[in-house]
């Protein structure tokens, strides 16, 4: 049997002793490529966020005023788009899981060490492609990229996305790669699937996601440079071509995406909200499978985003399927209620995003099953209905998730915890800050304001300062979660191994823990969800005993004695 | 309370019972508190019905397709011959081929090559000839055969572990969908 | 619950982790091809859907190429696989030397195939048949794909047979040689495929 491939000679720690220096190497020590995933994903995640400020900026008034012209409006969209999606929010997941799984498996490593490193070190020449573009003549063509937009119109840049586009996707295929050989053949005794995290379960659909629906993202990209270096017209009807082909196509791949985007989120959602409310998860088995569910019929539901360009018999169908998912989304989030039903919640700031995920993802959903049905989206397309549904579901939804998450495994990740108070100044700012941005946009959705402009008409002008400012609060409140990381970094206090008293695997080792994660192998709680009973107890004392919290008693993180836990 | 309706858990590998997590015990979170409104007993009532609901004919019979799924996945070894079986077969020069054995270097991937040899002679053929309405679906066939040979005897899938087969019928199903899709519906909609 | 069943102690004899255990590597190499089978699957459904629809056009150019060029290559492309799977047989029977041999003959034509597959495009190119034609775009697109395929298989060929000469597979490692050939059988399956759909029908 073939196990772990990592040359013993360079072993690594990650222990007390890491250096900054050690996260900007070629390492192939999962936990270190993991957080080199998040610090780059992050890094964009600001990049992004900037460009999303400029946006909002030039949308205070209804006429040009931060842009000379239209163009470059088109450009900050698109790359606002594709950093956040393609460089952030993939990345990120792509992060947590590498970080994540093999210390959920009880794993010394991911399956291919090497592998693992090198699908991280595509990302940042892609970053620095796609950004290159501005300096050749940008992409303008949407995040979508439509032909004739992305074939006729754009400058160089347009080629640079592309390309930039074709690492990230070979990235994401071989670390999905990755991920299905390691939780297939590297769960510990005793653990069966069925006694998997559902964050591993979430991994898992959303690799097999990646390995189907990736590539229909290259064929496309290939085709699309050809059309722009090679002088074949795959895209253009003039010359025998056909538009359509790269909706197509790219739905075929950007559909199944939004899974690949919001099941690791859903993950670490359920994780949160079990550890946090000290009760097991509701519905596990329907939790699981319905990750299953969404990664295979979602790749049924594609032409919804092409309902005004399909040929009209076949909007019907297409309706269906998409309502379709709506049903395994749902038994998610009644199970996730049924989690929180009765459990002893404490509001730590992890729980708090993972509850602000749950309110802001139906809202998401919701819109999205409106935007689904074919009578309601042929009046609200390419309004910002679309744009306030995508943000509620990537950003109210993904982004939600990942500072839970965030706030849930820092203390795995450096053995400090983020600092609570501006935990929850974050979540304030950001609950808020969010709400008042994306909600506001249903309502000029609908009362038709498009989207993708930056001259609209000037009776939007109050909602869209509204949206503006609030968007401001937001971005503020990133600076919030950045602040907090650093001063904790620097100048926070050591907690004890399991802050959380949590039952997963990956809290049966020392915080961070040492290389190759585990001294000898460790054995997973029964039930990895199994709060509240006496066994779960006596194995998380055991557990603190095995790695005693710091000596240090004002560090007030160690147990606090609750009657919950 | 509900904990006893629930089916036995099971480890996947070794098929023993794993005891269920007993109820709270008190001082603990209580699972269930006693409802006090209408709307908290609503609440219980639906969780309750949800919980029940594994016990359905549906999701028993979806639960017990994907443990079927898992196992043929994980368990079963290939369908025409045993690995052992094939790995004989494939490292002896001579193999048995409609009741006769035939000996020739190389066994029966030289038999295999044979065949794809003469399929693609009768492909050519087929193409060089004047056409009849089955010529088409005939090469169509031949090298789909041909393609199912080589995967299964060159690459073993035939012998080698059931996940593989998964690996490769999953994207085939899916593009089988969407270039379907693109042949049928016409260019332009609207 | 003592401190003994967090840890499994070392003197435990560790069953597998799962009990039909597949190899890592191997699974990978599934795992790759399945999204190559994706990609491939749509240039090929790109010219499929204008060969559907202009089939005389089609017809013409066929009429006017001939198939002899591209038979001989679609033969040499089935005996490299022969190949492939012999040398596979001659490692797991111990023979190095054959392995060497046989796989030497793979790369052999391998390399015949892409220098054949030249030939033949600079014929096209005297037809008129450039990347920029309806037709030609079609068919450049999913057969010069597969001929970056094939390059990128004889060059993994000859790391294979360096490492052979240096006695790196034996009779009970020759995990290395399978993988190669599932990749380069994959090759030959998808130009099974393009063959008949591209140049035949
Ligand atoms: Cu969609």
């Amino acid at each position: 049997m073939a196990s772990i491939t990592a040359p013993l000679g360079q072993a690594q720690t990650t222990a007390p002793g890491l250096k900054v220096s050690d996260f900007f190497r070629w390492s192939v020590d999962h936990k270190i490529i993991g957080i080199q995933y998040m610090a780059t994903a992050i890094f964009f995640f600001i990049v992004g966020g900037a460009l999303a400020m400029l946006i909002r900026w030039e949308l205070l008034t209804p006429t040009l005023d931060l842009m000379q012209n239209g163009e470059q409006y088109n450009t900050l969209f698109s790359i606002h788009a594709t950093v956040m999606i393609f460089l952030w929010i993939i990345p990120m997941f792509a992060g947590f899981g590498n970080y994540l799984v093999p210390l959920m498996l009880g794993a010394k490593d991911m399956a291919f060490p090497w592998l693992n490193a090198f699908a991280f070190w595509l990302i940042p020449p892609a970053g620095i492609l796609l950004l290159l573009g501005w300096f050749v003549g940008p992409a303008q063509a949407g995040w979508t990229s439509y032909p004739p937009l992305s074939t006729l119109y754009s400058g160089d840049g347009q080629t640079l996305w592309a390309m930039a586009l074709h690492l990230l996707g070979i990235s994401s295929i071989l670390g999905a790669i990755n991920f299905i050989v390691t939780i297939k053949n590297m769960r510990p005794q005793g653990m069966g699937y069925w006694q998997m995290p559902l964050f591993v379960w979430a991994i898992l659909a959303t690799s097999i996601i990646v390995v189907l629906a990736t590539p229909f993202l290259a064929g496309a990209l290939t085709l699309l440079i050809l059309d722009r270096v090679a002088g074949t017209s795959f895209f253009d009807p003039a010359n025998g071509g056909d538009a359509l082909l790269w909706q197509n196509v790219f739905w075929f791949y950007s559909h199944p995406a939004v899974y690949i985007m919001v099941l690791p989120g859903m993950g670490v959602i359920s994780e949160l909200l079990s550890v946090h409310s000290r009760k097991p998860i509701f519905g596990y088995r329907a939790i699981a499978l319905s990750s299953m569910a969404i990664a295979l019929v979602g790749f049924t539901v594609w032409a919804h985003h092409m309902f005004t360009s399909l040929t009209p018999e076949l909007r019907i169908p297409f309706m269906v399927t998409s309502m379709i998912i709506a049903v395994p989304t749902g038994i998610k989030i009644f199970s996730w209620l049924g989690t929180l039903w009765g459990g002893k919640i404490r509001f730590t700031s992890a729980m708090l995003f993972a509850l602000g995920f749950l309110s802001m993802f139906v809202i998401g959903g919701i819109s999205g099953v409106m935007l689904g049905s074919v009578p309601v989206d042929i009046h609200l397309h390419d309004t910002y209905f679309v744009v306030s549904h995508l943000h509620f579901v990537l950003y109210g939804g993904s982004v939600f998730a990942i500072f839970g998450g965030i706030y849930h495994w820092f203390p795995k990740m450096f053995g400090k915890k983020l600092d609570e108070r501006l935990g929850k100044l974050h979540f304030a700012l950001t609950y808020v800050g969010f709400f008042f941005t994306f909600f506001p946009q249903h309502i000029a959705g609908m009362l038709g304001m498009p989207r993708r402009v930056a001259v609209y008409d000037p009776q939007f002008q109050q909602i869209n300062v509204i949206i503006s400012i609030a968007s401001f609060v937001l971005g503020i409140a990133t600076f919030v979660l950045l602040y907090n990381i650093v001063v904790t970094l620097i100048a926070g206090k050591r907690v004890g191994a399991n802050p959380w008293r949590a039952l997963t695997l990956e809290w049966a080792t020392s915080s961070p823990p040492p290389a190759y994660n585990f001294i000898g192998d460790p054995v997973p709680f029964e039930d990895p969800y199994g709060y509240g009973t006496e066994e779960s107890v006596a194995y998380l004392d055991a557990l603190e005993k095995r790695f005693p919290p710091p000596v240090d008693t004002s560090a007030t993180l160690t147990r606090a004695p609750q009657s919950g836990d | 309370m509900a904990d006893e309706q629930k089916p036995p858990l099971t480890d996947q590998k070794t098929g023993e019972k794993v005891s269920p997590t007993p109820s709270y015990p008190p001082g603990e979170a209580e699972r269930m508190p006693e409802p006090e409104t209408g709307l908290e007993e609503a609440v219980v009532n639906a969780l309750d019905a949800s919980e029940q609901a594994v016990a359905s004919p549906v999701v028993q019979a979806f639960d017990s397709a994907v443990s079927a799924v898992q196992e043929a996945v994980d368990q079963i070894p290939g369908p025409a011959k045993t690995h052992a079986e094939a790995s004989a077969e494939e490292h002896s020069d001579t193999t048995i081929i409609m009741g006769r054995a035939i000996t020739v270097p190389g066994g029966i991937y030289t038999v295999v090559f044979g065949v794809l040899g003469v399929a693609t002679l009768v492909e050519i053929i087929l193409a060089e000839f004047p056409r009849g309405l089955l010529t088409i679906p005939l090469m169509l066939g031949l090298a789909v055969v041909k393609a199912v040979l080589v995967v299964m005897y060159y690459m073993h899938l035939r012998s080698d572990s059931r996940v593989f087969t998964v690996v490769l019928l999953l994207p085939v199903a899916v593009t089988l969908l969407s270039t379907l899709y693109l042949i049928t519906v016409p260019v332009t909609g609207y | 619950m003592s401190e003994a069943s967090l840890e499994r102690a070392h003197h435990e004899v560790l069953p597998a982790a799962t009990p039909a255990q597949i190899d890592n590597a191997k699974f990978a190499m599934w795992l790759y091809l399945a999204s190559e089978v994706v990609i491939f699957a749509i240039l090929i459904a790109v010219y499929i859907v204008f060969r559907y629809n202009n089939p005389d056009v089609v017809h013409d150019i066929h009429e006017e190429v001939g198939i002899i060029l591209v038979s001989i290559n679609t033969f040499l492309l089935l005996a490299s696989s022969w190949a492939m799977v012999m040398g596979l047989q001659q490692i797991q029977r111990g023979n190095q030397q054959g392995l060497i041999q046989w796989i030497g003959i793979t790369a052999v034509l391998g390399t015949v195939f892409v220098a054949l597959q030249y030939v033949e495009y600079n014929e096209l190119g005297h037809l008129g048949l450039s990347l920029s034609t309806e037709f030609g775009m079609r068919f450049y697109a999913p057969t010069a794909f597969h001929g970056v395929h094939v390059i990128i298989g004889v060059l993994w060929a000859l790391r294979v047979i360096l490492r052979a000469r240096k006695g790196y597979y034996t009779a009970q490692n020759y995990l290395g040689v399978e993988i190669f050939g599932l990749y380069w059988h994959f090759v030959d399956v998808v130009w099974i495929l393009l063959f008949t759909v591209i140049y035949l029908v």
